[in-house]
């Protein structure tokens, strides 16, 4: 046999249900990319039919195939340079007359074609009577009614597939003739063409198209004969002959009478193959506009369906991420147990376990997010909320449709950036993925809590509040600044389309879900895993830095010490030193001082006197003494050298731990890059949390606990809040609250952005604009405050 | 603009839910082009269906409804028809 793979393509209208028919086919056998250097998405499917593989390529939904768009230059390469055994255009049948514009140009490219007319029980709920034979006819390409969400017609259309690759059936379609001058001008510039440019050249497009783009002025096919056959080839002087004949003889330029002429060739199908038999019906897409759209209810509603997809999003998600959070810690107890080596323990439980695990942790958010995402975009309510928040969003050099990421990214800026997917302009997305970084996450409130409350206990919410509000005033200013400088030149009209309103089907949802789930995971999983293990090894070697003292001697003449204090208290009560934590007299004094803090935390609690609880304790010691007569003096002493040796050992380990981050590598780090933070009231230790924030940056209230030498005691946010106080200012504390709200995204939002624009130089401006940005405003603050004579 | 019949007004002006004619877009190529992608041309009819606020128009045209800028709005010249 001969071949057996074929590729085709489905080429369509946004909205004419190209991605249900591509779902309806491929099922979840689909892999979600991007089209070579550009954002736009591309989407591969396999179909098994026969014995067959057919490859299937979902392309970007156009209006056209001028080279006005990205999606549009993209489609158009695809088909001359792939070259696909048949190209499947999709049509809304309710829509019929608009979706054949995109047909006729189609057409013109002259590849095998199948027409499927989608959502044929709409068209005829809609009084739309379709003569398909004659269609077929007026066309020259096979066509098939289907209802692609429910899978009707699936079964005809991949038979008819398998006619025309294998060719059983040649399809020859019709293309629309012009006008007699610009059918001449066409003949005219494919002979001037035949004579100026190279055979290879012109063997890679059909010359009546290659004839019609020109006389389009077409600029990506300009450029491309330009390029080929020189610019001042005569070519161009008799193609700018012919044009400037049409517009005096016709008063029109030629673009504009092509695409005259293909809307007519469009509506003259139309007209001839469709009868309409119901006029003028309300439909229900007017009513739900009627109502969600309208100037009172419009702007209520849309916040109600934001906050309700951010509060689903991260309090849904909450829930499954405790579960994973929980059995990665679970998994890495476990670890920890077998692993007897220690650096291995430490890569397998903290490098790889803990690496795995903040990849995971945001899937929830993730899946919850594009199914709410999904259900917005297929019921075409995504539309209406650009519609309504658009002149807003605008305003600050945004579109409608970067409201949600930017709300999103209250939550997370994971998500958030890959939000900005529903954009489908790339200087749109570009400019919202690099902003959205600037919505302050939840992660970095944990670093809001604990500055605020150790320097500003009063003011603590309005603190806080401030940080929210200078991210989001800070990303207005920052998107109008890109909009200008990195883009500049007037912005794309606002044109959108309002689709009606339709029911989304619950695989269409379901493989949208997945479909992000699975990319999170694999493309930007990979680079957020690499950088958390860099991280990790940057702050957990090298393992035995030459410390200051020597701590395990310390420890061990601590040991001694206290071994030899139990003795002699052992001796006094008469009874061996083991035995002395199990000495009855001193578990019944335990058991009472246990009950005594049990009680007294409860009554601080409700800020209550402790007199009473004190005296009930005090009574219960000395009926032990009753019992027991000696045991109360013996006893004390005994809690009193167990406190001591507690807080002597912890001091120990967490200076021995504070040393080690110190002289780690990302200590060693901070403290080069401690000069550059100067100027910002940072030190080292400051320069040193800040590093570490970049795997998460709710990791930066960890590393100031063990900086600061804060061991793991009950008390340990309040002995941290003390130590910063001993620090640092409040000026300064605030400044690193800036610094912190604005620096670097974390190693997952990196990933993403890598995995989203597909650029690592997008990706290494976002990262580095962000960390300047902090120094200048971190700068202004600092210095700002230190003139009013604060800090 | 010189010399606009009286009768031919930019579309934000147009009486809502009625069918009117585009006489002349007042736009670059780019607006032109994609005006054109969704039928939007000299010679087509389109409907004014309601306006938010100060800001977006909703035009119908032929099946489709699109949402369009003000600013856009303006430059897209109609006429109401005689009848």
């Amino acid at each position: 046999m001969g071949k057996t793979s074929y590729t085709l393509c489905i080429a369509g209208n946004p909205n004419s249900g190209k991605t249900t028919l591509f779902n309806a086919l491929t099922g979840a056998k689909q892999h979600v990319g991007n089209w070579p250097g550009v954002t736009v998405e591309k989407k591969e499917g396999k179909v098994e039919y026969e014995g067959l593989t057919f490859n299937l390529i979902d392309l970007p939904g156009i209006y056209s195939l001028t080279a006005y768009s990205m999606e549009e230059v993209v489609s158009r390469d695809f088909i001359l340079k792939e070259r696909p055994h048949a190209v499947i255009n999709i049509v809304d049948a309710t829509n019929l007359e608009r979706n054949l514009y995109l047909t006729t140009q189609l057409l013109e490219l002259g590849v095998p074609m199948i027409l499927v007319l989608n959502m044929m029980d709409e068209a005829e709920k809609k009084g739309f009577r379709i003569k398909i034979p004659y269609l077929e006819k007026l066309l020259g390409v096979p066509v098939i009614p289907m209802v692609a969400s429910r899978g009707e017609g699936t079964g005809t259309l991949l038979r008819k597939i398998r006619e025309i690759v294998e060719g059983e059936v040649t399809v020859v379609p019709r293309t629309p003739k012009y006008r007699k001058e610009i059918e001449a001008a066409l003949r005219n510039i494919e002979t001037a063409l035949e004579k100026h440019l190279s055979r290879a050249f012109l063997d890679l497009y059909p010359s009546r198209w290659l004839a019609l783009k020109l006389l389009e002025q077409d600029e990506e096919i300009l450029r491309k004969c330009r390029k080929e056959a020189g610019a001042d080839s005569a070519l161009f002087s008799a193609l700018n002959s012919e044009i400037e004949r049409i517009t005096k003889i016709l008063g029109d330029d030629p673009e504009t009478l092509i695409a005259d002429q293909r809307y007519g060739f469009a509506s003259g199908a139309f007209k001839e193959a469709v009868k309409v038999t119901i006029q003028d019906r309300i439909s229900l897409t007017d009513q739900i506009d009627k109502v969600l759209t309208s100037r009172i209810l419009g702007i209520p509603f849309f916040i109600l369906i934001i906050w309700g997809s951010f509060q689903l999003t991260f309090t849904l998600g909450e829930i499954p991420m405790h579960w994973i959070e929980s059995g990665f810690n679970l998994m890495g107890n476990l670890f920890s147990q077998w692993i007897t080596v220690p650096w291995l323990r430490s890569l397998v439980v903290d490098g790889i376990i803990g690496g795995v695990g903040s990849v995971l942790v945001f899937l929830p958010n993730i899946l919850i997010l594009f199914l709410i995402i999904a259900l917005l975009e297929d019921t075409g309510y995504m539309a209406r909320a650009a519609f309504i928040s658009d002149r807003v969003m605008h305003f600050f050099g945004l579109h409608g449709k970067s409201f949600i990421p930017m709300v999103i990214g209250f939550g997370c800026n994971v998500p958030a950036v890959m939000a900005t997917r529903v954009l489908e302009n790339n200087k749109d997305r570009v400019i919202t993925i690099l902003v959205v970084t600037l919505m302050s996450c939840s992660a970095r409130l944990p670093i809001y809590v604990l500055f605020a409350g150790a320097f500003f206990p009063k003011h603590a919410g309005n603190v806080v509040f401030s940080l929210y509000l200078l991210g989001i005033v800070l990303a207005i200013i920052m998107a109008r600044i890109f909009r200008i400088v990195l883009f500049p030149g007037e912005s794309a009209p606002f044109v959108m389309e309002l689709p009606p309103y339709r029911l989304p089907t619950f695989k269409g949802l379901m493989i949208h879900m997945w479909d992000r789930g699975a990319m999170y995971v694999q493309k930007a999983g990979t680079v957020i895993l690499a950088g958390s293990m860099i991280i990790w090894f940057l702050s957990s070697y090298p393992a035995h830095p030459s410390y200051s003292m020597n701590y395990d001697r310390l420890l061990q003449q601590e040991t001694a010490r206290h071994k030899a204090a139990l003795a002699g208290i052992a001796q006094f009560v008469k009874i061996s030193p083991d035995r002395l934590a199990a000495y009855p007299p001193f578990q019944a004094c335990e058991k009472v001082l246990a009950a005594y803090r049990k009680e007294s935390s409860e009554r601080l609690k409700k800020q209550c006197a402790l007199g009473d609880v004190a005296q009930k304790r005090d009574t219960a010691l000395h009926a032990i003494e009753k019992r027991y007569p000696g045991t109360l003096k013996p006893f004390r002493a005994y809690r009193r050298e167990m406190e001591r040796h507690e807080a002597a050992v912890e001091e120990l380990l967490s200076k021995k731990a504070a040393e080690k981050a110190a002289k780690s590598y990302a200590g060693r780090l901070g403290r080069t890059v401690a000069p550059v933070l100067r100027p910002l009231g940072f030190d080292w230790r400051n320069t040193i949390a800040l590093i570490s924030g970049l795997v998460a940056k709710e990791i930066v209230v960890g590393t100031m606990g063990v900086i600061y030498q804060v061991g793991e005691a009950k008390n340990e946010s309040q002995k941290l809040m003390e130590n910063l106080r001993k620090h640092m200012t409040p000026l300064t504390a605030y400044v690193f609250m800036v610094f912190s709200l604005i620096y670097l995204p974390c190693i997952a939002t990196i990933g993403v952005i890598k995995r989203e624009l597909n650029s690592w130089k997008w990706t290494i401006f976002s990262a580095s604009y962000t960390t300047v940005l902090a120094w200048i405003v971190s700068f202004i603050f600092y210095q700002g405050g230190r003139l009013f004579g604060l800090g | 603009m010189v010399g606009r019949k009286t009768d031919e007004i930019p579309l934000p002006f147009a009486p809502f839910g009625k069918d009117v004619e585009v006489v002349h877009i007042n736009g670059g190529e780019g607006m032109r082009r994609r005006l054109m992608d969704m039928a939007i041309y000299p010679g087509t009819k389109v409907r004014l269906l309601s306006s938010f606020g100060r800001g977006r128009l909703v035009v119908q045209v032929g099946e489709s409804r699109f949402a369009l800028g003000r600013g856009i709005a303006y430059r897209i010249i109609v006429r109401e028809n005689g009848r």
